[in-house]
């Protein structure tokens, strides 16, 4: 990044090649449109092209890109939201027409997932897969580090219960996307 | 009960190996030897294994490449116009291009409320005009001169109205200033004229009005919109005064009456030969009832000078609690006009009968008669002297009636009413109360029901819409999630 930012374009080919898939799997965890993932992968690039420039290597470049990626997730989702108050609910895509692995685990473990709370699921998410310290999430949600360790903690336990009884037990749980 | 020498996030910490070297590996050896956190940290171990089961598909190849981003950097926006500045800078933008709209808004708003401001300045003026022009020929009415000044026209501080309070308009008013306009009286032997300036120019009026004694009001040397029908009734009127006989000053025989209960008879009755004693005042009359020292009872009339009236009956108010009061003004100009005109007649008679006696001589008879004349005349004229004497000083001084008793307090042994005459006052009582309140239930019901209804159903609706809306988007979300 420090290359690129100096002015070496191949080096963002590299950045690229490198994050796509992480940054996409990030999003589309996270939407259930495959093609707006896309979008938003594409946005998170742009973002990072415009930054480039003023980036300083304060923290590990990966959590620095995650923290991009997690903005324009955010901007995005208060746009969905607002949209849909004023003008309706867009088309949804059930992820589980969309997924790779559509199988029944997968749709038991996303229910599991859908019955945390929201903080605490993302924090998990987070340390789960894309793999950020504590001190990282907490500067990406702006909460002490301690806060982050107790409700990850929370959320393994909590996820852990709602993994045990079988998948039958909570077939009620609609599938969809995790906001 | 046993204990661990690390918390099960310490563990958790560990597994994710977010410690120390150290400390890493003490947990290590205490993993190693205690099931409980070995157990604790397999089930982390089995999440992490179950969350690696979901995975995403490969952004397919052709989707976007870097070549291609690279190109497009400056054409997409990602944030809306100013997406090509920092977020730092983006927010100043904003917050400036929201500060401008501000000031834009504000720059044609505040024009546009200072206009209105003024206009309803200058309005309420034109109104202050003609209420002070009514209250100038009530004034001159009943007091047969005009006001000396606005503060004339205002209410009394305590009790009755005289000539400087004739409580003809409002305190507001009375002071010289109202709604941003100015209001100078200038009284010129029998005409006057008000003019009411704009204390601030240009901001809290434009215009100059003035009215006289016309009733005309004028705005800025201008008849206001010809004559109304108030100002042409007003003109009429003064010009009719105008006409009328211009009586002697004002003398009026004031007269207070009050009954007030005090809780130490001994003591008011004390006080109240201070008070009098304080105001140069006397007792006209004077009755004392019942027990001197705990339930009695007293009526007096005492006379106080009038100017002391004031501060009179206010100490007199603080002797205990004042259960009535009543004040009035018996107008006896004329009665002493006339009085003082038969006076002079009398004398002029007597004088004339003194000359005859005097220059003519005639019989005994004739002499003896223009003495009796002389005589019942001067009998005539002390007595009008006296009644004169007497009606100033009903003028002079003020009468108060005063009724003062003992507040009631009940003692052991006192008969009180029997049961069955309180059980039927307590239902009478109960009864009219019921009667009482829902009669004023139906009149509330009645008078602002239907408005209630009119606005619940004016807002009912838009609410319930945006409430249902709001209520399936949050659904919407929580079931996507």
């Amino acid at each position: 990044m420090l290359a690129f930012s100096k002015g070496v374009a191949i080096a963002f080919d590299q950045l690229f090649v490198r994050y796509r898939q992480p940054i996409f799997a990030f999003f589309r965890r996270r939407t259930s449109d495959l093609p707006r993932a896309e979008e938003l992968t594409q946005e998170t690039f742009i973002a990072l092209l415009r930054a480039a420039p003023r980036y300083q290597p304060s923290a590990l470049f990966r959590a620095y890109l995650f923290a991009i990626a997690f903005r324009i997730l955010r901007a995005d989702r208060r746009k969905v939201t607002f949209r849909a108050f004023f003008f309706g609910s867009p088309a949804k895509v059930d992820l589980a027409t969309t997924a790779r692995n559509n199988n029944d685990e997968v749709l038991w473990l996303r229910q599991a997932l859908g019955r945390l709370d929201a903080v605490d699921r993302e924090i998990l998410l987070l340390r789960e897969f894309e793999q950020l310290g504590y001190g990282e999430i907490g500067k990406l949600l702006k909460l002490p580090l301690n806060t982050v360790r107790s409700r990850l903690f929370r959320a393994r336990l909590a996820l852990r219960e709602h993994l045990e009884p079988g998948p039958a037990a909570s077939a009620s749980v609609p599938v969809g996307e995790i906001s | 009960m046993k204990t661990h020498p690390y918390d099960p996030e310490t563990v958790m910490s560990y597994f994710d190996g977010e410690l120390s070297s150290t400390e890493a590996a003490d947990v290590a050896a205490h993993l190693h030897v205690c099931p409980d956190c070995f157990k604790l940290a397999n089930d982390f171990v089995h999440v992490s294994g179950v969350l690696t089961k979901w995975q995403v598909e490969i952004l397919p190849p052709g989707t976007t490449d870097a070549a291609t981003l690279l190109k497009t950097k400056g054409r997409v926006s990602i944030s809306g116009f100013f997406g090509w500045l920092r977020p730092s800078n983006r927010i100043l933008v904003y917050t400036v291009a929201v500060g401008a709209l501000s000031v834009l808004l504000f720059a044609i708003a505040v024009p546009n409320l200072i206009r209105s401001k003024m206009a309803a300045n200058e309005a309420s003026a034109v109104g202050s005009l003609r209420t002070l022009t009514t209250a100038t020929i009530m004034y001159n009415d009943q007091y047969h001169h005009l006001p000396p000044s606005l503060e004339s026209l205002r209410a009394p501080t305590y009790g009755q109205t005289y000539a400087d309070a004739a409580n003809l308009i409002d305190p507001t008013l009375a002071s010289g200033s109202k709604s941003g306009y100015r209001f100078t009286y200038q009284p010129l032997g029998d005409r006057y004229t008000i003019t009411a300036e704009a204390i601030e120019p240009e901001k809290s009026g434009t215009r100059l009005f003035s009215t006289d004694e016309t009733g005309i009001i004028f705005s800025n040397g201008k008849p206001l919109g010809g004559e109304s029908q108030v100002e042409k009734t007003s003109k009429t009127r003064l010009l009719d005064l105008e006409r009328a006989a211009r009586p002697p000053a004002t003398m009026i025989a004031r007269t207070v009456e009050f009954s007030i209960v005090v809780k130490d008879f001994a003591r008011a009755r004390t006080s109240m030969d201070a008070l009098l004693a304080r105001h140069r005042g006397y007792f006209a009359q004077l009755t004392v009832s019942g027990d001197s020292t705990s339930r009695g009872s007293l009526q007096a009339s005492l006379r106080i000078p009038v100017p002391e009236l004031d501060s009179a009956v206010t100490e007199l108010k603080s002797f205990g609690r004042v259960e009535h009061e009543s004040q009035s003004g018996e107008e006896v100009t004329m009665q002493h006009a006339d009085i003082v005109a038969r006076i002079s007649n009398a004398r002029e008679a007597e004088s004339r009968l003194k000359d005859m006696l005097r220059t003519r001589t005639g019989k005994v008879a004739d002499v003896l008669e223009v003495e009796q004349q002389i005589s019942q005349t001067r009998g005539q004229i002390e007595q009008m002297e006296a009644e004169l004497k007497a009606l100033e000083t009903r003028v002079d001084f003020a009468t108060i009636s005063l009724t003062l008793s003992t507040e009631f307090k009940d003692r052991v042994g006192e008969l009180s009413p029997s049961a069955s005459t309180r059980i039927r006052n307590a239902s009478v009582s109960g009864y009219r109360d019921f009667r009482e309140t829902v009669i004023g239930l139906l009149v509330w019901i009645l008078a602002s029901g239907p408005g209630i209804v009119l606005w619940a159903a004016i807002f009912t609706l838009p609410l319930l819409w945006i409430w249902r809306r709001w209520r399936a988007t949050q659904n919407r979300f929580q079931a996507a999630a």
